[in-house]
C-alpha cells in the first residue's frame, strides 16, 4: 500500500476492503498481525525520537552533504551504544554495591593489626584464626552443615579446610589457594594505607591525580580496586547476591550487547557492499544516476558539487584512458614498477615497526620516570607521553603513507583503499603494542614480588600492588588524553588556521581546512576500542565516554560549520559506513582477546577488586556452575570439551564451503541470464526490422 | 501544533501514515511547511493546489537542478500544481524510510527528460550536463554515455528501461543516500 500515489488511493475503498472476514481463525490471525504492526510502528516511533540533533544534522547536511553527515550519525550511534552500557554497568554493578550491605559473614576482619606504616611487607604472624564461614563466602549453606559436625572449630591453616571439602570442590585447582587467603586481608589492608599516603590536599596535586587517576581518584568507584569481593544482601531479604559474579556477567553482557548491535547495523550494508563488488564498472552509472545529493541546500555548496562532479567524471574518464594504456606497458617499466611497489610495501612496514618500537620506549620511559618524584607540570607530561605519541603518530605517519603512495601508481580509487587500510593497521598496531607495554609492565617473574605479589622495585620489577587499577588509570589517562588533544585541535590549530588563510594573503597556499571524515571516524574508533578495552578495569569509564562524545558532537559541529569549507573530493558515504563498521568490529576482536586472557589465566591482586580471593578471575562462574545439578554441569562440561569442540568446527566448515559453492553458481547463473537476455533484445531487434521490412514490402505492393 | 491540528483531522492523518513513509511527526512538520508557502489558501481549502514556483522558492529546493522536474512528476493533475498530497508524496519518496525501489522509481520519471518512458541517449546527455553545468565537450560525453550503456543496458537496444535502470541503480548504495532529502 505504501507510496502509491495519494491522489490514486481512494481511502474508503481502503478502508472498507480492510473489513476483517469474520471466520474465526482467519480473524484472529488478522487481529494478530495488526497488533504486530501496532507495536512495530510504536517501536519505530520511539526510536525515531531518539533521533537528537536532527536540526543540527540537516543544516550541516545542507552545507556540506552527506558524507560528512555520516561521520556525525556514527558518533550519536556510539554515544547511544555507550549508554548502553553505561546503564548496564551502573544496574548491576554500582548499584548493588552502594546500596546493599555485605553479608556479615563475607567480611574478612583481622584482629592484631601490625602493620608498619612505611612497610609494605605484611607480616603473616599476626594471622588471627580462621572460622570456614569467613573463608568460603560464596559456598552454597549446605557445605556448611559439613563443619558443623567438626563443632565449628577454628583453624590455623587454610588447607586444613579444604581438606574438609567434598571432592567435588577440591577437583580443580583450588578456588582459594592457601597464600590467597592468608595475605588478601593484609594486602588489602595494606593497599588502603599506600594509597591514602599518597592523597595530598594541596590544589595542584589534586589536579594532577584528577588527570592521572591517582591519589584521591585512586580508591574511589572510578576503578577496579575499590569494589569488594563480597557477597551482598538484597534489602531486607535474605537473598544473597553474588557480587564477582555479576561483575564479570555484566562484562559478558556488554560485550555482547556490543556484538549484536554492530552485527545489526552492519548486516544491510555487507549486503550491499558486496552486491556491488563489480563496482569498477557501475561506477559511471553510480557517478551520474546517485551523483547529485537532494539534500543539498547552500548555494556555494551546489556550486562546489557541480564542479566536483565534473572533476570526478572527467578524473576517471581519464583513468580509463591510462588504464588503456596500461596494458600496453613494456615489460621493463612492468617490471620497475613492481619493484618500486615491493620497495614501498616493506618500507610502510619499516614504518610500522619503527612506530611500534618508538611507542614501547616512549611507554616504558614513561613508566620508568614515573616512580620518580615529579611534581607539577613535568609529571604529568610524563604521565601523558604515551598517548601524546600514539595522537603524533596518528597525525604524522598517515600523511607519509599518503606520499608513499603515489610512487606505486596505482589508480586513483585503489589508492585511497590502500592508504586507508595502512591508516588502520597502524590504529590498531598502536593498541595492540599498548597492550604489549601494559603486559610486559605487570608480568615479572615469581622472585622479585613480594607476599602481595608486589613487585620490588630495587630487583627490577615494576609491578604495582593493584595491577587492575593501574591498567585502569592507563586507559582513563588515554581517554582524557583523547579528548583534550580534540578539544585542542578544534579550538587552536584549526581556529588559527582559519585566521591566518582569511587574513594573511602568504598563506592562501595552506588552503581552508576541509573535514576529513576518514580520520575522524578513525578516532571515533580509537576512542570506542580504549572505552571497551577499560570498562573492565574502569566501570564508570563508558559514563565518561558518553559525557565525551556529547560534548566532541557539539565541538565537531562547531569545527565543521565555523573551521571547515565542504570538501572539493566528493566522498563516497555508502561504502565507507560498512567499512567503519568493520573497522570497529575487527578492534573489537582485538579488546576481547587481552580481556579475556586476562580473565581466564592472569592472577588477580592480592589486595584489591572483586576477585582478590580466587585465584583466578574466572572461578565466580565455575563455582556457580558447581551448584548446579549434575546433569546441567555435564552438559557444560560436555560443551567446553574437545569432543564438542572439533565436530563443532567440523560442521562449520563444511557450512561454509557449501555456501561458497553456492555463491559461486548463482553468479554463473547471473551471468548465463545476462547472456540470454542480450540475445533476446537481439532477437527483438531482428523481428522488428523484419517486421519494418515485411510492411514496406506490402506497402510497396499495394501501391 | 494546535492550529494545524484543526486542519489536519486525525484521520487523516492516520491516513497518511498508513501510506506514506513519514512518522506523525513528519507528516505534521510537512504541513506547516506547506501551510507556509501560502498562508491564506491552505486555511481555506486545504485542498488546495500550490503552483510550482512557490515550492521551488523553499531552501531544500533552490538550488536543486532537478527540482522542476520533480515537482513535475510529482503533480497529479499535470498542472504544474502541487496539493499538500502530492507533496507529501514527494516528502515521503525522498524520505529516510523510502523503499529503494520506490526511489528508483521516481528517480526514473525524473530523469526520463522527454517523458517517452526510455532513458534515451539524450535523455543521460541532458542529466550530465545538468549535473555538470555544461562543463563536459562533446566526446567526453558521448565516451561516458557509451560506458553506462554498456553496463546498464542489458538488451543493448540503445536505451535504459525502467527494469534496467532500476537493476543498476538499486546496487548502489550511494543512491539510497543522495535521493533523500530532509524537511
Amino acid at each position: 500500500m505504501k507510496g502509491r500515489p495519494l491522489h490514486h488511493v481512494s481511502r474508503n475503498k481502503v478502508k472498507q476492503a480492510q473489513v476483517s472476514p469474520a471466520a474465526g481463525f482467519a480473524a484472529w490471525e488478522l487481529r494478530q498481525q495488526k497488533a504486530k504492526k501496532k507495536l512495530w510502528e510504536t517501536w519505530k516511533e520511539l526510536i525515531s525520537s531518539l533521533n537528537v540533533w536532527s536540526h543540527p544534522l540537516k543544516r550541516i547536511e545542507g552545507y556540506h552533504g552527506t558524507g560528512v553527515v555520516s561521520y556525525f550519525l556514527f558518533l550519536r550511534w556510539l554515544l547511544f551504544l555507550n549508554l548502553g552500557i553505561f546503564f548496564l554497568v551502573v544496574l548491576f554493578i554500582l548499584l548493588p554495591h552502594i546500596l546493599f550491605k555485605p553479608l556479615e559473614s563475607s567480611e574478612l576482619k583481622i584482629e592484631n593489626k601490625t602493620l608498619a606504616s612505611s612497610n609494605y611487607f605484611p607480616k603473616p604472624a599476626a594471622l588471627r584464626l580462621y572460622s570456614p564461614s569467613d573463608l568460603f563466602p560464596n559456598l552454597p549453606d549446605e557445605v556448611f552443615s559439613i563443619f558443623q559436625d567438626i563443632g565449628g572449630k577454628a583453624f590455623d591453616q587454610a588447607s586444613q579446610i579444604t581438606s574438609l571439602l567434598p571432592s567435588a570442590l577440591k577437583s580443580d585447582k583450588a578456588f582459594f589457594t592457601d597464600e590467597r587467603l592468608k595475605f588478601s586481608p593484609f594486602c588489602s589492608e595494606n593497599y588502603t594505607v599506600m594509597v591514602n599516603n599518597f592523597k595530598s590536599s594541596k590544589i595542584d596535586l589534586v589536579l594532577q591525580d584528577f588527570m592521572q587517576g591517582t591519589g584521591w581518584m585512586e580508591l574511589t568507584l572510578l576503578f577496579y580496586g575499590y569494589y569488594n569481593h563480597y557477597k551482598l544482601n538484597l534489602f531486607g531479604t535474605t537473598r544473597i547476591y553474588n557480587f564477582p559474579l555479576a561483575y564479570l556477567l555484566t562484562t559478558l553482557a556488554y560485550f555482547l550487547a556490543s556484538l549484536v548491535l554492530m552485527v545489526g547495523y552492519t548486516t544491510e550494508g555487507v549486503k550491499e557492499t558486496l552486491m556491488t563488488s563489480e563496482s569498477q564498472l557501475h561506477k559511471y552509472c553510480d557517478m551520474v544516476f546517485a551523483g547529485w545529493d537532494f539534500c543539498i541546500e547552500d548555494k556555494k555548496t551546489a556550486m562546489l558539487k557541480h564542479s566536483s562532479i565534473t572533476r570526478e567524471l572527467k578524473g576517471h574518464l581519464a583513468e580509463d584512458q591510462r588504464n588503456a594504456e596500461l596494458s600496453q606497458w613494456t615489460r621493463k617499466k612492468k617490471a620497475k614498477v613492481y619493484t618500486v611497489r615491493t620497495i614501498v610495501n616493506l618500507a610502510v612496514l619499516g614504518l610500522l615497526i619503527l612506530c611500534g618500537y618508538i611507542l614501547l620506549l616512549v611507554s616504558n620511559l614513561s613508566l620508568e620516570k614515573s616512580g620518580e618524584d615529579n611534581e607539577g607540570f613535568l609529571a604529568v607530561v610524563i604521565q601523558l607521553l604515551p598517548s601524546l605519541t600514539i595522537t603524533g603518530l596518528s597525525l604524522v605517519v598517515p600523511t607519509m603513507f599518503g606520499k608513499m603512495v603515489t610512487f606505486e601508481e596505482y589508480s586513483k580509487d585503489f589508492e585511497i583503499k590502500i592508504t586507508l587500510i595502512r591508516t588502520v593497521f597502524l590504529r590498531l598496531a598502536s593498541i595492540g603494542i599498548l597492550i604489549y607495554s601494559f603486559h610486559h609492565q605487570i608480568s615479572c617473574s615469581g622472585v622479585s614480588l613480594d607476599s602481595c605479589k608486589q613487585g620490588i622495585n630495587s630487583l627490577g620489577c615494576k609491578k604495582p600492588m593493584c595491577w587492575e587499577t593501574y591498567i585502569g588509570q592507563q586507559l582513563y589517562k588515554l581517554v582524557l588524553m583523547d579528548f583534550l588533544v580534540a578539544v585542542f585541535k578544534t579550538f587552536v590549530v584549526e581556529l588559527a588556521r582559519k585566521f591566518i588563510v582569511t587574513h594573511c594573503t602568504c598563506a592562501k597556499k595552506i588552503g581552508r581546512q576541509e573535514f576529513d571524515v576518514t580520520s575522524n571516524v578513525l578516532d571515533l574508533v580509537y576512542s570506542q576500542t580504549l572505552c571497551w578495552l577499560g570498562t573492565f578495569y574502569s566501570p564508570l569509564l563508558p559514563g565518561i565516554t558518553v559525557i565525551k562524545y556529547f560534548i566532541l558532537f557539539y565541538i565537531k559541529q562547531f569545527t565543521v560549520m565555523v573551521n571547515c569549507v565542504p570538501s572539493q573530493i566528493p566522498y563516497r558515504a555508502s561504502r565507507s559506513n560498512t567499512f567503519f563498521m568493520i573497522v570497529l568490529m575487527l578492534s573489537f576482536v582485538l579488546c576481547i582477546i587481552p580481556l579475556g586472557y586476562s580473565i581466564a589465566e592472569v592472577s588477580p591482586s592480592f589486595g584489591c577488586g572483586p576477585f582478590r580471593i580466587y585465584s583466578i578471575m574466572w572461578l565466580p562462574v565455575k563455582e556457580m556452575i558447581r551448584t548446579w545439578p549434575t546433569t546441567l554441569q555435564s552438559i557444560v562440561d560436555f560443551l567446553t570439551s574437545a569432543g564438542f569442540a572439533v565436530p563443532c568446527f567440523i560442521i562449520l566448515c563444511l557450512a561454509l564451503y557449501y555456501y561458497s559453492a553456492q555463491t559461486s553458481a548463482h553468479k554463473h547463473m547471473a551471468n548465463v541470464l545476462k547472456d540470454q537476455l542480450i540475445d533476446e533484445g537481439r532477437d527483438k531487434q531482428f523481428l522488428l526490422a523484419r517486421l519494418s521490412e515485411v510492411a514496406k514490402q506490402r506497402e510497396l505492393i499495394t501501391t | 501544533m494546535g492550529g494545524n491540528h484543526s486542519q489536519l483531522t486525525e484521520e487523516e492523518l492516520e491516513d497518511y501514515k498508513e501510506l506514506t513513509y513519514l512518522t506523525r511527526k513528519e507528516i505534521f512538520h510537512t504541513f506547516k511547511v506547506f501551510t507556509n508557502l501560502d498562508p491564506a489558501g491552505v486555511k481555506k481549502d486545504k485542498y488546495i493546489r500550490i503552483p510550482a514556483e512557490t515550492i521551488l522558492n523553499l531552501p531544500e529546493f533552490k538550488n536543486n537542478p532537478f527540482a522542476d522536474r520533480l515537482c513535475k512528476v510529482f503533480s497529479s493533475q499535470d498542472d504544474d500544481k502541487l496539493s499538500f498530497e502530492d507533496f507529501l508524496d514527494m516528502i515521503s519518496v525522498l524520505s529516510d524510510d523510502a523503499h529503494p525501489r520506490k526511489k528508483a522509481e521516481y528517480a526514473f520519471r525524473v530523469y526520463d527528460f522527454d517523458e517517452d518512458g526510455y532513458l534515451s541517449r539524450e535523455d543521460i546527455e541532458t542529466l550530465v550536463n545538468k549535473l555538470t553545468n555544461t562543463k563536459m565537450n562533446e566526446r567526453e560525453i558521448n565516451s561516458l554515455i557509451d560506458s553506462i550503456l554498456e553496463v546498464a543496458d542489458l538488451d543493448k537496444d540503445g536505451m535504459l528501461s525502467f527494469q534496467e535502470f532500476e537493476h543498476v541503480v538499486t546496487k548502489s548504495m550511494d543512491f539510497k543516500n543522495s535521493f533523500h532529502l530532509r524537511l
